[in-house]
């Protein structure tokens, strides 16, 4: 009954190749823009800017494979829901590659000198999005929808560590903001934006885990509130 | 039974002498639907199609088992006219076969076998029938020529209008673009959009593409057997069993 890979099949293993290179290009470009923020090492934020490009251009091809192999193939059922959600993902992951070019270049910006305290208020946030994008992406590897469940109802966690970072900040920005430079007062709305750049990672982590449901039950979980039940169970009560 | 249902088969089997070509299909067609039948071949689907107006009588040691119900008349019972059945259930081919006659005569057959005389009424029979099959701009200006010097295209649709000038409930259509081109196919898959206003169409189509494109629910067969039905959006962007699946996307056959 079965036969050897079809066309099809090839082509959708491509397809598949190219986004889980794509979302590995981006996965290091979140981890050495953070790594940059945390050293102050300017020479890593030019790097994570400079290869954005590259990341672009994934994205370019991936959206023309998957045009072309609806063209071509009329997938259906699995294949045409993989193929949806890859032209989603794209999406995705290029605005996190872009995120993480706006931090690298917030480091270029302070000249790679932000105050250890602003990167010590949002550690928590920078690990969980860090976390959320290599769960969302060994989720889709995987296929698997428990871990990409646990990603979207996480998004809690997300907005708790950045109301953290935030709070943090603010007493950072008011305590020296009248100082000398003014450098405080820099450091701190920068450190502010950062935390924004982060919360959109963790949002779009949360999309790609909800295409990897989809791609495997084909229900749109997108705009579909977690019962506070579901959340219960996944936490094991209070 | 269903009134929404034009047509219903219940636990049907049928045998070719000893050979069983179909299990337990049960299967109802909504009225005003059209339902595209797949499946890799042999697995029943013409088998089953030619049940739904008998026209596997004719084959020796043919056996149906089971009920198929056409407004809650069994047709396989004793006193249902076979004729009258082939009136309300008409059939098109894989293969256009029109009758070596004119065009006209082709669409005006099966009126005059059901008894119509008045010469006006069949003459508006027939062009009601030709612009049902999108076909009456192309050939008005030669209805009295021969059917045969037409394109096998247009000698589909004159066979599509000859099923449909006795004014049947249901359409059966074996393949009916198979052996035609790409506007040729184009133009009966348009048809079936404004016929179905009219009657039910149940297809059987090899081409998964159109069966997706034309049909609003799609039975998919397997050896004989029924194994999916529903909803075509359904099936084919989220099949339930994992045979279909493994069909529509081409992973066997
Ligand atoms: N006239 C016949 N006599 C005997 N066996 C037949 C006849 N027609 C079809 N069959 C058998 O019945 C099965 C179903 O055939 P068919 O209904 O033509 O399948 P499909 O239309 O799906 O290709 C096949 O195994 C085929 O060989
Ligand atoms: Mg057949």
């Amino acid at each position: 009954m079965l036969h050897k890979e079809t066309q099809l099949q090839q082509c959708l293993t491509q397809l598949r190749t190219r986004l889980l290179v794509m979302s590995a290009a981006v996965g290091i470009a979140l981890d050495e823009a953070l790594a940059a923020l945390v050293s102050g090492n300017m020479g890593r934020a030019v790097a994570v800017v400079d290869g954005d490009a590259a990341i672009n251009s994934l994205e370019n091809e991936i959206d023309e494979m998957a045009l072309a192999l609806l063209a071509r193939h009329q997938p259906v059922a699995r294949d045409l829901r993989l193929v949806v959600a890859a032209l989603r993902m794209v999406i995705d992951l290029e605005r996190i590659g872009d995120e993480a070019v706006s931090i690298a270049e917030r480091v270029l910006i302070l000249q790679g000198k932000p105050p250890q305290d602003v990167t010590l208020a949002m550690a928590g946030l920078m690990r969980t999005a860090k976390e959320s994008l290599k769960t969302a992406v060994a989720a889709f590897k995987d296929a698997d929808v428990r871990a990409a469940l646990g990603i979207i109802e996480n998004d809690d966690e997300c907005v708790q560590k950045e109301v953290l970072a935030l709070h943090r900040m603010m007493d950072h920005f008011c305590t020296d903001a009248g100082g000398a430079h003014n450098s405080g007062a820099q450091a701190g709305m920068h450190g502010i934006l950062i935390c924004r750049s982060l919360n959109r990672i963790c949002r779009r982590a949360a999309n790609m885990a909800e295409h990897t449901c989809f791609i495997a039950e084909g229900v749109n979980i997108k705009h579909v509130r977690v019962t506070t039940d579901q959340n219960a169970s996944g936490r094991g009560g209070p | 039974m269903d009134t929404a249902c034009a047509l219903s088969a219940k636990n049907l089997d049928f045998f070719y002498g000893p050979a069983q070509a179909l299990f337990d299909v049960s299967l109802s067609f909504p009225k005003h639907r059209i339902t595209a039948l797949i499946g890799p071949s042999g697995c029943g689907k013409s088998t089953f199609l030619r049940c739904l107006n008998r026209m596997n009588d004719l084959i020796p040691g043919a056996r149906v088992k089971g009920s198929i119900l056409l407004d809650e008349a069994d047709i396989n019972a004793p006193r249902m006219d076979v004729v009258s059945l082939r009136r309300r259930v008409g059939m098109v081919f894989q293969k256009p076969n029109p009758f070596p006659k004119t065009i006209f005569e082709n669409v005006a057959y099966g009126l005059r076998v059901n008894g119509a005389r008045n010469a006006a009424e069949i003459s508006d029979a027939v062009e009601a029938a030709l612009c049902r099959a999108a076909m009456f701009h192309e050939v008005k200006d030669r209805l009295h020529t021969s059917a045969l010097g037409l394109s096998g295209g247009q000698q589909q649709r004159l066979c599509i209008a000859r099923a449909l000038a006795v004014d049947p409930d249901v359409l059966l259509m074996d393949e009916p673009a198979s052996a035609l081109d790409p506007i040729a196919t184009q133009k009966i898959e348009e048809s079936l959009h404004d016929l179905k206003k009219r009657l039910t169409i149940i297809i059987v189509t090899h081409n998964m593409q159109q069966a997706a494109r034309v049909s609003d629910r799609t039975a998919f067969f397997y050896m004989g057997r029924l194994v999916e039905e529903g909803d075509t959006e359904t099936l084919f962007t989220r099949p339930t069993e994992k045979q279909t699946q493994d069909y529509i996307t081409g992973r066997f056959g």
